[in-house]
């Protein structure tokens, strides 16, 4: 597959195979920035680790910009790589698209490559600030730390009356060793498969639900560390085997509604995150925002999130104390936060944007508030 | 105070006339395709990249104020909306939007090529493209 990528850059970047092939150079940005207002830190996102926000002004935590090239070689054929940057990530370049697409008709759609899982209602476009409402979609429901996928994907779309079907599906593998190496990530290997289908009722209702399935390998030593112990002290063996390191069964589901009135939309996402025969907690996430367009340029939203996660296949291992220790880094929490923040339009192509977010968590009895405030400008080229 | 009435009721009038500009859309005389508003704004926003008889269709949209005319009256969208409709698609990799000309470019471009279809201010229609529909 890496060599698939290979290609796909090559023809992207190519000039000698100019001849018919056109090419297109765009571009995205989101310039962010923010600080919390009381002596919490926030992280925006639990697959940037390294980005958080305290007391101080940042623009590194989620702050990115992002270039594409797309050479259209014949109608049909055509190579799509995407190079992004982010403050998150010590501005290290990655590369959330590098694919090979075949438009077999204005129907189905071939892709094969780099590419995004369909986990979310805005998992492809979910960096280009310019394209949402928001300054970043809530992620508190975007809760899996991982979403490039290395491998083939089919689209179909028809219509039938009103209504307009999308059906995704998608099979591949993702490897995310190199995370190894960032501040508190773990790396993973997964071999994955999952579809998603949207319906979308005379332009103005739609409604998606998605379930993707992997086997999961986890790179983590905290996990090795928790495993030895439990051997050490002789637990029951299923607790043993619930922390193992290979091949951990997870499987992703949501369901998402976004309805379209004259001047206000809806959308809402619930998203699901279960491990079977694991200590992980089960998350079960979401989110309810509406918008509301005051002018052609200004358009307010309110958001309610909410997270309600747990405890996984948890059991006494005969150690109190480690015990303790395990449900507090595996255990139940519950997570609500609201938003307030709106988007004006500056010029054409770029956009203003401002938020207030005010999060409390209850883990293990332990209560945590953090507000944050964040500005963005978002703009497209 | 009737004249004045009379020179308001006129003033609205021919600025609603300016307004709204009678806009064509056009393609090359031997496209034999009979096309529906919504046949054009699906070719328009990159949902279709055929016509209805299968051959491949590939839009251009105008350099100047009559494009704005033509996304309010087919599309049903003000610039910004579209932009963003179009960053969506551009960088998921799915379309790109079509590229603008100017009038006389888009003429020549018409009467060229059966593939393209376009659209112009049905004033300044030529000979040589045929019209798909006006709006």
């Amino acid at each position: 597959m890496k060599k698939t990528i290979f290609a796909a850059g090559l023809l992207a970047a190519s000039p000698l195979i100019a001849h018919a092939t056109d090419y297109s150079v765009k571009g995205f940005g989101s310039l962010i920035g923010g600080l919390t207002t009381d002596q919490n830190e926030f992280r925006p996102h639990v697959k940037y680790g390294g980005g958080k926000y305290d007391e101080s002004f940042s623009l590194d935590a989620e702050s990115h910009f992002g270039v594409q090239f797309r050479a259209d070689i014949t109608d049909k054929l055509y190579a799509n790589v995407q190079v992004i940057t982010r403050g998150a990530y010590n501005w290290r370049p990655e590369l959330p698209w590098a694919y090979i697409g075949y438009n077999f008709n204005d129907n189905i759609q071939l892709k094969a490559g780099r590419l995004k899982a369909p986990f979310y209602l805005y998992s492809d476009y979910q960096d280009v600030g310019y394209a949402l409402p928001w300054i970043s979609p809530p992620r508190n429901a975007y809760m899996v730390p991982i979403d490039a996928i290395d491998g083939v994907n089919v689209i179909g779309n028809f219509s039938r009356g009103q209504f307009e079907h999308v059906i995704e599906a998608w099979v591949g593998h993702i490897d995310d060793t190199q995370n190894k190496y960032e501040a508190q990530a773990l790396g993973t290997e997964i071999d994955a498969f999952g579809f998603s289908y949207a319906t979308t009722y005379n332009d103005w209702l739609m409604v998606r639900y998605t379930y993707n399935e992997g086997d999961v390998d986890l790179y983590s030593d905290d996990i090795d560390t928790i495993h030895s112990t439990l051997i050490a002290i002789g637990a029951p063996n299923e607790m043993i085997a619930n922390t193992t390191s290979e091949e951990v069964r997870g499987s992703f589901s949501g369901l998402a509604l976004k309805a379209e009135f004259d001047k206000l939309t809806i959308i809402a996402e619930l998203n699901q995150l279960e491990w079977h025969t694991n200590i992980f907690p089960h998350q079960k996430r979401g989110y309810i925002s509406a918008i509301y367009q005051v002018t052609e340029k200004f358009t307010p939203y309110l958001t309610l999130m909410k997270n309600n996660d747990s405890a996984g296949d948890l059991q006494p291992s005969g150690n109190p104390a480690l015990d303790a220790e395990l449900a507090a880094g595996f255990g139940a929490s519950d997570t609500t936060a609201w938003a307030i923040g709106g988007r004006y339009e500056l010029m054409p192509n770029v956009a203003l944007k401002a938020e207030y977010q005010s999060q409390s968590s209850d883990a293990y009895h332990i209560e945590d508030v953090s507000d944050t405030v964040r500005v963005a400008v978002d703009f497209v080229f | 105070m009737k004249n004045l009435l009379i020179f308001a009721l006129f003033l609205t009038i021919s600025f609603t006339c300016v307004a709204q500009a009678e806009v064509s859309v056009i393609t090359h005389p031997s496209n034999g395709n009979s096309l529906s508003k919504a046949d054009i704004t699906a070719i328009f926003l990159g949902k279709k990249k055929t016509f209805p008889d299968g051959s491949s269709a590939v839009a251009l949209v105008l350099n100047d104020a009559t494009t704005d005319e033509f996304n309010t009256k087919l599309l049903g969208k003000s610039s910004s909306q579209l932009k963003s409709y179009w960053s969506k698609l551009v960088f998921t990799g799915k379309a790109n939007p079509p590229k603008p000309v100017s009038p006389a470019t888009m003429l020549e471009l018409i009467k060229g090529n059966p593939n393209m279809i376009g659209f112009i201010d049905s004033s300044s229609v030529s000979d040589g493209v045929s019209v798909a529909g006006q709006f």
